[in-house]
Order: structure tokens, then sequence, then C-alpha cells
């Protein structure tokens, strides 16, 4: 979970636990995910002990994280005690409405904002609301026109670095197939940011999300078509996940083939402007290990597994970095290393060797030439029957699966 | 219709819509004829969908009468944009899947035309 959700989950608790509105109630969780395993831990700081995780996904169920168990949702109806659901997974509408459905009463809430795009309900007010944010998006729309003026606008939605280094590995043949000159990329946050820099292009807007969400909605509600969304399942109006459910499709293939509609054998392009991390020499070349044990979409492996590594490449005289950012914590018994995007292909190639929780980092150093391995929790794919592995397999590295504990 | 939606009129029939995403699983909009519309709907024909689902169309392109498990019913172009000008506006229910070709983002069309998916599995994914 990013920075900003993870202070707005923060303050949804405060705000819950000041209105006691956990008291005596057993806590559910909806939908297992990194975001949804922050707010269990983050419940547990707060004295809170979450009963059970439920999800849709049949191979998930019976697993555990934690000791709490994930189950199906309709085992809550069985509860007799007052209940209460708390969700921070991006599918919260279909989620509130699935549980209605079964006929749960009792209270749902929402933690984190993740998807303004929706809300299922046709009420005045909602509507009402609903055309005011598209209005802000019309006038924010305005804004970018003026200053990019006749220029077209790649919108990458989402705070994913991977998602827009695959986006800007094909962005080229798209611009060529759409014989498009000038044009902006637009993305939230600094780290995608630097990222479509990487590639070089010179056009780079970064927004905030509830900025981005509001665009996009905009750009889709007057159907203008000197724009184009850089992703496969936001917003909803994107069918691509759909295909998941019949048949196994890397992240790759989904933006190549899916977003871009390029064909299959079409080679992906390099970053061109990458540079060079000045304190290189703080490393022992070729023997330090970079290690990055952080990601956003897949879910934490044990910290024993990281432990038994370091212990490994200590006893072969390996000097040991985590690469972190911000309040991400230092592994014990590593050193603190934080890079740019654009510099951390040298670090690694110079150290020798990275082992990383899969996450878009693992993309942006993806043509490193070290010995590179990318670590896999034993889990699905959101609510699919694939394996994290196969949707974000990386050719040219070590793909390691680490068993839950 | 430019001028008239950014004036903010909006004329959905929010009872009728109501109406509809209750009773379907499924609501597939088709305001042009896509191309795979005739396909889609004789492979509903001719399998059994646990679902049940709505088809609204704008343009006479199946046969009504007699459909095997899911409905069709023609709308006005001026009604069927109405509902798509609310869904462009917000996801009001996750149960509407509008057929077109977009311009402005990939779709599914996209993995049919370079072979990712078969015909069968590119119906089966608009199923899900």
């Amino acid at each position: 979970m990013d920075k900003f959700h993870y202070e707005e989950m923060s303050e949804s608790i405060a705000a819950i636990e000041k209105d006691n509105i956990l008291n005596g109630k057993v806590i559910y969780t909806f939908g297992h995910c990194n975001a949804t395993e922050e707010l269990i831990d983050l419940l547990k700081e707060h004295g809170y002990q979450v009963f059970a995780i439920m999800d849709n996904n049949v191979s998930k169920q019976g697993t555990y994280y934690n000791d709490i168990p994930i189950i199906p949702p309709d085992v809550i109806l069985r509860e007799k005690i007052p209940t209460i659901v708390l969700i921070v997974a991006r599918a919260y509408e279909a989620m509130a409405a699935q549980l209605r459905n079964l006929g749960y009463k009792g209270e749902i809430k929402k933690l984190v904002e993740y998807n303004s795009f929706s809300e299922y309900s046709l009420s005045a007010d909602t509507i009402k609301r609903k055309y005011e944010r598209v209005q802000r998006g019309m006038s924010m729309l305005e804004k970018l026109k003026n200053k990019y003026q006749y220029c077209f606008r790649f919108l990458c939605p989402f705070s994913a670095l991977g998602d827009v280094f695959y986006a800007m590995s094909y962005l080229p043949y798209f611009l060529e197939k759409r014989n498009i000159k000038k044009y902006v990329v637009c993305v939230v946050g600094k780290g995608c940011y630097d990222v479509v820099k990487m590639f070089g292009h010179k056009s780079v807007e970064n927004l905030a999300q509830n900025n981005m969400d509001e665009i996009i909605q905009a750009e889709l509600y007057t159907n203008d078509n000197q724009s184009f969304i850089l992703h496969h399942d936001r917003p909803y109006v994107i069918n691509l996940n759909k295909a998941l459910y019949t048949k196994m499709i890397p992240l790759e293939v989904m933006c190549r083939s899916g977003i871009y509609g390029l064909p299959q054998d079409t080679i992906p392009c390099k970053p061109t402007h990458l540079q060079v991390y000045p304190k290189l020499d703080e490393l022992k070349k070729g023997k330090s290990l970079i290690v990055s044990p952080y990601a956003k979409s897949v879910t934490n492996i044990p910290m024993s597994y990281w432990e038994c590594v370091i212990a490994e490449y200590k006893q072969k005289g390996y000097d040991i970095f985590t690469s972190a950012v911000g309040t991400e914590k230092t592994l014990q018994g590593t050193k603190r290393i934080e890079v740019p995007l654009a510099e951390m292909q040298s670090v690694v190639e110079y150290a020798g060797a990275f082992i990383g929780l899969r996450s878009g980092l693992c993309d942006v150093i993806k043509y490193a030439n070290c010995n590179k391995t990318a670590l896999y929790p034993d889990r699905c794919y959101s609510d699919t029957k694939w394996k994290m592995k196969e949707i974000y397999y990386l050719d040219g590295w070590d793909n390691i699966v680490i068993e839950q504990e | 219709m430019k001028e008239n939606y950014l004036q903010g009129n909006i004329n959905c029939d929010r009872e009728l819509l109501s109406e509809i995403i209750n009773k379907y699983d499924m609501i597939y909009v088709i305001s042009t004829a896509h191309w795979l519309c005739h396909s889609f709907i004789e492979y509903i024909y001719m399998h059994n969908i646990n679902k049940s689902l709505l088809f609204i169309l704008n343009v006479e392109a199946v046969n009504a009468a007699e459909n095997n498990g899911f409905d069709v019913v023609y709308w006005e172009e001026e009604t069927v944009n109405e509902l798509l000008k609310t869904y462009y506006m917000y996801e009001f229910s996750h149960k509407i899947r509008v057929l077109t070709i977009p311009e402005q983002y990939g779709s599914l069309d996209n993995y049919l035309l370079n072979g990712l998916l078969t015909e069968e599995e590119y119906f089966k994914a608009l199923l899900c």
C-alpha cells in the first residue's frame, strides 16, 4: 500500500475507534491482498484482532495469514455475535454488494478510497455528485490541454512502477501505429514519473491520484479521442482482466497485446536514459547483495526467509544492502541504500546480486547484468486461479516461490 | 449532443435502470453493430449459460423471439445514449458491459485480433 493510502487507512481506523464502532463486534475483512494484511497488522497495533479474511478465491480459502483463516464470504452469515466488515481492497462496491446479496445485515466499512469511479447507487444525490466530479475532471482536463497544446494524452491511472514500465516499453510502437507526433504522458507519483523519464520521454505530467481519476472520467465522458488510458483493469470500462478467468496471460502480454493491440512478436524497448549512482564505491564490487523486501501488489513473504538469505550471503563474505525508501525498514544485519530509480541498474550491476520480492522495482532493473532473483508468495493473482509467479514471471531471472509458514 | 451533456442534462430513467440491474446478472449494451454481436448472441443461444442476461440494442441485430435464457430489448438511440452517458460518468453497477471497439483504451477484442484468445475464449471472458 502506498504512503497516501496507508495514511488514509490510519485516519479511518482512528475515526472508527473514536466512534467506538469496533467495540463488542467480531471483525472480518474482505479480500486477501497486501493492503488487507497491512490493515490487519495496523489493527493489531491498536489492540484489535481480525477474526477472519473473506475471499472469493477458492484457492486461497483454507489458508492463513498470521493464524487468521481465509474463508468463503458466506461463512459470516453463521456468526451469532454482532460483526463488522472492514474493507481496504479495491473492489469495495462489488464486495459490499455481494455481502448484501448474501443477506449480510451487519456493518460494512470502506477504509480507503481506492476507486472513486464506482458507487453502486442511482440516487439523485449520487448522480449529482458524480456529475460534479466529471465537471471537476473537465476543468482539469482543459488546463492540461492548455499546458500541452496539440498533444495526445497518455494516462497511466495507477501509481505502479511495473505497469508504467511495461507501458513505456511498448509505447513507441503505438505512437507509430497511430501516427502520434506530439504527446504527454501523465502519471501518478514521482516514482512513475522517473520511470517514464528513463525511457526518454520529454513531456511528463505528475498528477495526484484523485486528479488523475477525475481527468480520466472526464476523458471517458467526453469521449475525447486525443487520449489513451494505459492500464489493463483501471478504470471499470476496461475488460482486459476478464480474459484471466479463461486463460493465463502474463502482465507484460496484457500490456503489449491487450492495451496496445500489438502483435505477439513485438520486442519491448529498453530504457535509454539511465544514470550511474555516484556512490558506487560504498559497495563491494561484485560481492554485494541488494535486497528489496517490499512490494505493493504482492503479499509479503516470511521474515525468516530474509534472515536465512542474509546469513547465507554474509557467510560468503558479501556486504548486504536493503533497498528502501521513506518509512520502509532496513532489514537487520544490512545497511540501508536509497537509490533513485534511474540509477538502480548501475547499483545492482556493480553489486553483482539482487534478491527482491516481486515488485515494480524488479521491472525497473529487468535488464540489469547481474544475478537477479525475484521472489513470489505462494498465492494466486487477484481472484484468478493463476499463481503470482505465472502472471509476473521475469525472463532471465531466477523466479522463486516462497511457501507461507 | 455534446453541448447537452456539458450542461448537465442527464435524463436516464433511474427507476428502469435499477429494475434491470436487480433483475439480471449481466446487461450488455450495444449501441452500434459490434462486429461480433451476432456471433456472441448465437454462442449464448447454443450454450447453457447459467446467468440471466439482458441485451440492450438500438439496432435490429437479432431475432428477439424465443431466445434461450436471455432477453433482448430495443431502445431508441437517444435512450441508449442517455444510459451510456451515465455509464461513462461513473460505474453504477458491475453488471453493465458495453460492447464496443474503444479508441481510448485496450479491450478483449485486441486479444482476439492478435490470436491470444479464440472466439470461444473471448465469449467466455465477456460472460465473466
